[in-house]
């Protein structure tokens, strides 16, 4: 059978475009769509008033017993966060009208919408909860890679363990998602004695900072409601009494660059290089073979040093 | 079929053999952590101690050769960067060779033919990618700026595409490709007992068959009066037992 170089174009080409058609399977947060629409105009949300809150630390008292997560070392204020708090109120400094006043601010996850930390999660460890936009992490399956700790744009994920040994974990605040799915309120907004803490369906929480931030620029004209568009959404908002670069935040945070290239080209072009070898060589393994049927029924005798080179 | 010409010493198979354990390993292992679909291996300890500790085998392999053998390896090394012509005419004859078994379009090729010049300095050059990107990726990981992080995971993923898909191709023309058939006679006999028949070295590398006999064969078709054995293999390692 003699194969014309059309008829060979009309094999492989088609072949070897199989692999580039076929969507690689991502993680909830597809490369496209994002999540589920519910999730990114619904789901649940906290609000945090920064003006309310004084820096008592109740909320961090209630997360490390609700979490059991080890006791601290000493006393005294947390400068960061870390696998053993999940949220910390840090007392800084801000300029409001020409004079330095304290300001707090509760570091915790701020389960972005476009959450980078589900985006790069190797495991599927990290996901969104569907119904509520809190970004959960499986416990068991985290296998401590770092991905995460390195990518978040607000640098949340923090890891344990040592890395020689290989024994790592990544933790994070989850919103106390157990007791959200059954209709309870995380135990920090529970106990926050003076009630800079709110917690309900997102929009509404998005009402209610709107209309405080409005009251509150009588006094501090720059303050802002951090949340409520930035990464699509984010479902812990805060109340700031001046603009987020005053508190270090990020103006305009978003998923890094780097992120989004790895899991949006290098890996599905490594899925499809990978394929794409696969079926090149399945089809040379289908020419060669009908080549080398053919050539072994044209020689009649049997070798005797026959020539296979020039 | 007497497989009677040497191709290669016991010191290099035994290289090729650890070093492809070593990378199966971190290859089958890379896989799971990179593809999301089998994230549920990917998880626990297990995937990624398999990764590191084939990483340090891989590591070592290749400077234990080179302090070993030093003059071996770096013969070796200098073979991937000789590169002409005759490199440019092995690839025009390549999709019909390969495809199609048109023997008489390729032109001989030396000790390695150039795809598998290709292959060896490509390993080569990942083995440092993935040396040095590796480490970083561990050590970078507590770093206050993620640029050092993200540019080592990029390198250390596009070696692992490449790699990947070219060992694919390595095995396919090892074992599984018509021409490199029968097994016992040919590429798989050379890289697991040493040798291969003379029929083989005259079809696919004829220039170095020619080399290590420093004979002409005008008339292909006559056993000419050729040395049993490769002269170079044997000057290279006096004692060398097939």
């Amino acid at each position: 059978m003699e194969l014309s170089r059309r008829d060979f174009m009309k094999f492989s080409v088609p072949a070897l475009c199989l692999p580039l058609v076929s969507k690689p399977q991502g993680s909830i947060t597809s490369l496209a769509g994002g999540p589920a629409l519910s999730v990114r105009t619904g789901g649940k949300a906290i609000l945090y008033d920064g003006s309310k809150c004084n820096g008592c630390r109740a909320c961090e008292v209630a997360c490390r017993r609700a979490n059991r997560l080890a006791p601290l070392p000493q006393q005294g204020p947390q400068l960061d966060l870390s696998p053993n708090s999940w949220t910390v109120v840090k007392t800084t400094e801000v300029v409001v009208n020409g004079k330095a006043e304290k300001a707090a601010l509760r570091l915790q996850c701020l389960h972005c919408t476009d959450a980078t930390c589900v985006k790069v999660c190797s495991t599927g460890t990290l996901r969104h909860n569907e119904v509520t936009g809190i970004v959960e992490f499986d416990r068991d399956k985290c296998n401590g890679c770092g991905y995460c700790v390195q990518e978040c744009p607000f640098h949340v994920p923090r890891v344990s363990g040592t890395d020689a040994s290989g024994q790592q974990q990544m933790f994070k605040c989850t919103m106390c998602s157990t007791r959200v799915n059954t209709n309870r309120r995380p135990v920090c907004v529970d106990v926050c004695p003076f009630h800079a803490l709110s917690f309900g369906h997102r929009e509404q929480m998005v009402n209610e900072g709107s209309d405080r931030v409005k009251n509150l620029r009588a006094t501090y004209p720059d303050a802002t409601l951090y949340g409520k568009d930035e990464l699509g959404g984010l479902h812990v908002l805060r109340i700031l009494k001046a603009s987020p670069l005053a508190y270090g935040l990020p103006e305009r945070p978003e998923v890094p660059a780097g992120a989004t290239f790895w899991r949006g080209v290098v890996h599905p072009l490594g899925l499809g290089l990978g394929g794409l070898a696969v079926v090149g060589l399945a089809a040379n393994y289908v020419f060669a073979s009908q080549a080398n049927k053919e050539r072994k029924g044209e020689t009649k005798e049997p070798e005797s040093g026959g020539s296979h080179g020039n | 079929m007497e497989t009677e010409i040497i191709r290669y010493s016991r010191p290099v198979r035994w290289l090729h053999w650890t070093y492809a354990g070593a990378f199966l390993v971190l290859f089958l292992t890379g896989v799971i952590i990179f593809i999301p679909a089998l994230d549920k291996l990917a998880g626990g300890e297990w995937t990624r101690m398999f990764h590191r500790g084939a990483a340090i085998l891989l590591f070592v392999e290749p400077i234990a050769y080179l302090i070993l053998y030093p003059n071996s390896a770096w013969r070796g090394i200098k073979e991937t960067f000789i590169w002409s012509k005759d490199d440019l005419d092995w690839a025009r004859a390549m999709p019909r060779y390969y495809f199609f078994l048109d023997e008489k379009a390729m032109p001989p090729q030396g000790h390695i033919n150039t795809g598998q010049k290709l292959w060896w300095l490509m390993v080569l050059v990942s083995w440092v990618v993935f040396a040095v990107t590796g480490v970083l990726i561990v050590v970078s990981k507590g770093l206050p700026t993620r640029a050092l992080f993200e540019w080592s995971i990029m390198l250390h993923d596009v070696a692992f595409i490449g790699t990947g898909c070219m060992l694919f191709v390595h095995i396919f023309l090892s074992v599984i490709h018509p021409l490199m058939r029968p097994l016992r006679s040919g590429p798989w006999n050379a890289m697991v007992h040493g040798t291969v028949s003379r029929e083989y070295a005259r079809s696919h590398h004829r220039k170095w068959y020619e080399e290590i006999n420093k004979v002409e064969i005008r008339n292909t078709d006559s056993p000419d009066s050729v040395p049993l054995v490769s002269s170079t293999a044997v000057d290279r390692f006096p004692g060398l037992r097939r």
